[in-house]
């Protein structure tokens, strides 16, 4: 496909997704890229930019009315870097406000919409990444992961979603979320396209402390971890706390055959992960700290509008993080998340001695209808369940397509928090992607990249949204 | 934290009033009734951190990725310049972005 076709599809296409907060087609049509230059991996490749990533030659948002019409001054590396790789800025994505959402639905530019199914969301915060993907619209799209950001929507709309290691990518240019937790990662078709991606973002610049080390490290490395092509064969652990009663039956089906076809490539085991019951905890008392410490500098003076238009998910992890970490409520609160988030993270450690890597599914339930979780904040704190430990632990994770769920059904009862909550019988005709997810130790990144490429090939997913045909009927 | 009718733990009105003057946000009553039942059920789910026994203190370097001063030579280099810098603000005089008088 030519830029374009993608520039078409755009057009056919983005009226009813809505994945594109920024699409000027003289800017992602006018891009040239020089051949001449030795780094042209990506070369007119179109790769869509979550719009929490700043650019110089259209308006970044982070999808709030705060930023509304905000050009920056500067641009991000990620950004810097895909330019000298010769891709094509190809727009900029619909997130949640701020990257802080689990569906999309809390941008201020209304939501997206699962190409799979228009009714239904196709997660967060990247939901405009990840559906840009899917539907076609992109070649590729870079997303942002602070608690499964990236992986929770690529497994909702059927894509590959991988977040490197925390400090495996300079978060310069980075709207900041929660400095500790953040990480940017691309949103591809293929684990091939996530790593040449990856090969051209990666790296210290100089600007971001948290970096680690050279550009590749790790890559080539002759490590113990296998990728399954050497003689001994990988060793991936099933967290055993991970497969009670919150996941829903479509999911654990899938899940259930995924570990199957694993079976054929790795030595599956299980591990305990004893602290995981903690992770969702942890993470809403020390996200929302940092939250509430990186929005301080919208305050009108430098750029901005007021912080009265900030939306609710917004407001409200503001103040719980400005609570938690008060005077004579932080050492209940923020300080035990941070206990807490030491101890998940040495489950990790332990049960790397045991296994290469972790397998686990994406998301509790398949992508829901819009507006099914909105009034419950917790309840839509839970997608993330499986994903927020990889942040808190800063380890590599990438999300693998695995299989269509035939139907959703109810569960019967299930405990969310304290409330036991009656899931609805529903029958959906459409079938809808079921994610899988792979955790690496830290650093691992090109290792676990190879162990996924070599699991996406038995995987073997080959569904597209449009029911077989290369477009939508819509 | 007081407790409301319902018995439940809650962020009283005064409470949220306190932390909302605190983080600059400027809320309306609907919100602070609305934030204030949100919040009271998270908060209800995430003090069972309180329940991790550890009482060492987090090791900060452990648990980001091992790096341990991670510094650069205190070297002037390329930065933003001035207009760039003011090109967003929404109220500057000449050089200078214009604030609301914190002194009489």
């Amino acid at each position: 496909m030519t830029i374009q076709d993608y520039i078409k599809r755009v057009q056919a296409l983005d009226g009813k997704i809505h994945a594109f907060l920024d699409f000027d087609e003289e800017w992602v049509g006018g891009q040239e890229y020089k051949t001449n230059t030795t780094n042209m991996g990506l070369a007119g490749k179109p790769i869509a930019i979550k719009d929490n990533m700043v650019t110089l030659e259209r308006p970044t948002t982070a999808g709030s009315k705060i930023l509304e019409g905000f050009v920056s001054p500067y641009e991000a590396t990620v950004v810097s870097r895909l330019k000298q790789s010769g891709a094509v800025l190809f727009g900029k994505t619909n997130l949640d406000e701020f990257a802080m959402g689990s569906s999309t639905e809390n941008s201020a530019f209304g939501p997206t919409k699962n190409p799979w199914d228009l009714t239904r969301v196709p997660g967060g915060s990247s939901g405009g990444s990840a559906a840009a993907v899917a539907a076609g619209m992109a070649w590729a799209a870079l997303g942002s992961d602070t608690g499964g950001s990236i992986r929770q929507p690529a497994g909702f709309c059927g894509v590959v979603g991988f977040k490197p290691s925390y400090g495996a990518v300079s978060r310069y240019g980075l709207i900041a979320m929660a400095s500790s937790l953040d990480q940017i990662g691309p949103i591809t078709l293929t684990v091939g396209d996530a790593r040449e991606i990856f090969e051209v973002i990666a790296g210290p610049d100089g600007y971001d402390a948290t970096c680690f080390g050279q550009k590749t490290e790790g890559r080539g490395q002759k490590t113990d971890r296998k990728t399954g092509n050497g003689k001994r064969k990988a060793k991936v652990g099933i967290p055993k706390e991970y497969l009670g009663e919150g996941l829903t039956k479509p999911v654990r089906e899938v899940f259930d055959q995924a570990v199957d076809k694993l079976a054929q490539i790795a030595d599956v085991v299980s591990v305990t992960l004893p602290h995981s019951s903690y992770a969702v905890a942890s993470y809403y008392l020390i996200m929302p700290v940092e939250v509430a410490s990186n929005l301080a500098r919208f305050d009108v003076v430098r750029y901005g509008k007021g912080r009265e238009q900030f939306g609710d998910e917004v407001k409200r992890r503001i103040i719980l993080g400005t609570f938690a970490s008060s005077a004579g409520y932080a050492d209940r609160f923020y300080l035990k998340g941070q206990q807490a988030r030491l101890l998940i993270k040495q489950d990790f450690d332990r049960a790397y001695q045991r296994v290469d890597y972790i397998l686990s599914p994406v998301s509790p339930t398949v992508a829901f209808k819009i507006g099914e979780k909105t009034e419950d904040p917790l309840a839509m704190y839970f997608s993330d369940i499986y994903t927020i430990p990889a942040n808190l632990a800063g380890l590599p994770a990438i999300s693998l397509p695995a299989g269509l769920a035939k139907r959703e059904i109810g569960n019967g009862k299930e405990e969310i928090g304290k409330e036991k909550r009656d899931k609805k019988e529903e029958r959906s005709g459409k079938e809808l992607p079921v994610g899988v997810q792979l955790i690496g130790p830290q650093r691992s990144d090109w290792q676990l990249l190879d162990f996924a490429e070599n699991y996406e090939k038995i995987l073997n997913f080959k569904a597209t949204p449009f029911g077989g045909q290369a477009s939508p009927s819509f | 934290m007081a407790r409301d009718s319902n018995g439940k733990q809650g962020m009283t009105k005064e409470l949220i009033k306190r932390v909302a003057q605190l983080a600059k946000l400027d809320l309306s009553e609907q919100e602070k009734t609305r934030f204030g039942k949100q919040l009271a059920q998270i908060l209800e789910y995430v003090k069972k951190v309180g329940e991790v026994d550890k009482t060492n203190r987090a090791d900060r370097q452990e648990l980001i990725n091992g790096l341990v001063d991670n510094v650069r030579a205190d070297e002037a280099r390329q930065c933003l310049g001035q207009e760039q810098a003011l090109k967003n603000a929404p109220s500057t005089n000449g050089s200078y972005f214009k604030v609301k008088a914190i002194l009489e």
